[in-house]
């Protein structure tokens, strides 16, 4: 990692964002054509794409840039625009491979990074388009971690909660258990909460038990699962997903003889 | 069916001095007649209910004309003289801050506000609970004040977090808009909250005064392109615990 780092990222990481910015401005005075090469070195990550925004947007050398580059810069002046987060980025609308490809590297690459704002807004954005327009289940670990991160954080995770449970998936929801015995009690109980374990795991004792019951409930009823579409939005404590009562009732008195199969 | 004390109200009057066009008086006659039972302790208590519910239309109502804004949880704003923007996007009433005058402030400088629709539905809930109680001990009842949808709320009204189906949608209830196919660009539009108001008609912050109908055309609006699926009013809805807070009442 520490090897294909370009040069602009050790600037940043070891020197700190202020030198960063400092570094890349005199680079753009001395060669706009050098200042450009060093954003389009391939290693080059999200972060410091988003750092140098607003030295790179004025200039003529944005026309050097790359079109991974010209894309992302295009995208962020978009969102930045948007005061309100009603806006809508038109590139981001229609599926294109050239931008799943791109929001693919700034997440990839970006999701680590403590931002501000308009910084999370944006990351926010690209994970939700992912997850949802593109259907990138690789986008799901980014996505969890990112929940646990800014809850730990006291960052909202309202709309990066909704397109993590959108797949409608039930390894989704094995996946999310894991936190269920997590060692930090406060990633135990958001997990808790998203999976609205309070009725499932009533009486267990410890995070692993409520764990295991909560595998065991699974396993019992996934063929009867369906998934409400419920949110944050809706209800303090959505139920993200139901057990089909009739149909498992049905199911066991036919499985029981009781019942002619339909 | 109203029931009060397990016994069915006789007659159709209205209990107090309500009109049979008022908020109350609507909601009453439409508890009479619905196949549903609605049962009190007490007539104090029913007149309490009808009362807020009053309060709560009233409430949106003035939120709907005060101006203020809408945005996302990451881009909302409040008057830093009385409140604290946590880093979620909530409002935290400041220390020392009066709770009372804190709210009214929403309301009488709503440019200096920008929140989204789930929160605006709490700042209705306190104005209309400062109305029904009044100052004094509002401030003595809700010396935390912490807006944010549903995420974090008041033990006493944690009740509108948790929606459920109803066999009535009376005047003062909050409702729900579901949008399914909703444009991942714009999530905060995957459903609105709406108080349900006279004549037809559904405050949801954001959105504005609006029928159903233009409801689900504006959230149609804010889908992908491919969509399939139209957005819808869910049969659930909010209600704080009446009773619970009658108990508090003068």
């Amino acid at each position: 990692m520490q090897e294909n780092q370009s040069y602009l990222e050790r600037v940043r990481i070891h020197e700190g964002n202020t030198r960063c910015m400092e570094f890349f401005e005199q680079a753009c005075v001395q060669s706009q054509r050098r200042a450009a090469a060093m954003i389009n070195d391939e290693d080059l990550t999200f972060p410091t794409l988003y750092l140098l925004y607003s030295s790179i947007r004025p200039r003529q050398l944005f026309l050097n840039l790359n079109q991974r580059n010209q894309q992302m810069i295009h995208i962020l002046t978009e969102l930045k625009k948007d005061k309100t987060g009603n806006g809508k980025v038109s590139i981001l609308a229609k599926k294109q491979l050239i931008t799943h490809s791109n929001l693919k590297w700034a997440v990839k690459t970006g999701y680590q990074f403590d931002g501000n704002t308009n910084y999370d807004f944006a990351i926010d954005t690209f994970i939700c388009v992912l997850l949802i327009t593109y259907r990138d289940k690789e986008m799901l670990p980014y996505a969890e971690h990112l929940i646990f991160a800014r809850h730990r954080d006291g960052k909202g995770i309202h709309d990066l909660v909704w397109a993590y449970f959108h797949h409608r998936d039930i390894r989704v929801l094995k996946q999310m258990a894991e936190h269920l015995q997590s060692n930090d009690s406060r990633e135990a109980e958001l997990a808790a909460k998203l999976l609205d374990t309070e009725r499932i795991c009533r009486g267990c004792e410890n995070a692993q038990s409520g764990y295991t019951t909560y595998l065991k409930w699974l396993e019992e009823n996934e063929p009867y699962l369906f998934f409400t579409g419920e949110n944050m939005f809706f209800s303090r404590r959505p139920t993200i997903c139901k057990v089909d009562q009739e149909r498992k009732y049905r199911q066991r008195n036919v499985r029981a003889g009781t019942e002619e199969p339909e | 069916m109203i029931l009060i004390a397990n016994k069915p109200i006789s007659d159709a009057s209205l209990p107090g001095s309500f009109t049979a066009n008022s908020v109350e008086g609507q909601v009453f006659n439409a508890m009479r007649v619905s196949t549903a039972q609605y049962a009190y302790d007490s007539i104090q208590q029913l007149i309490f209910e009808l009362r807020l519910r009053r309060e709560i239309v009233n409430a949106a109502d003035l939120l709907y004309r005060s101006g203020l804004n809408f945005a996302v949880f990451l881009r909302t704003i409040c008057n830093e003289v009385y409140w604290d923007r946590t880093r979620n996007g909530g409002f935290q009433l400041k220390s020392g801050a009066n709770p009372a005058q804190a709210i009214r402030d929403i309301y009488e400088n709503g440019s200096q506000y920008a929140t989204e629709c789930a929160t605006a539905m709490m700042i209705v809930y306190y104005k209309a609970l400062l109305e029904t109680y009044g100052e004094s001990q509002f401030n003595s009842m809700f010396k935390n004040i912490y807006l944010m949808n549903w995420y974090i709320t008041d033990p006493l009204l944690q009740a509108v977090g948790t929606p459920k189906p109803a066999a009535d949608k009376l005047l003062g209830d909050r409702g729900y808009f579901a949008n399914p196919d909703v444009d991942p660009q714009t999530p905060q539009w995957q459903g609105e909250n709406v108080i349900i108001m006279p004549g037809g008609l559904y405050y949801g912050h954001g959105l504005g005064m609006l029928p159903a109908d233009q409801i689900i055309e504006d959230l149609n609006e804010n889908r992908v392109d491919d969509a399939t699926v139209s957005a819808y009013m869910t049969d659930s809805v909010g209600r704080p615990d009446f009773k619970l807070l009658a108990k508090y009442a003068q």
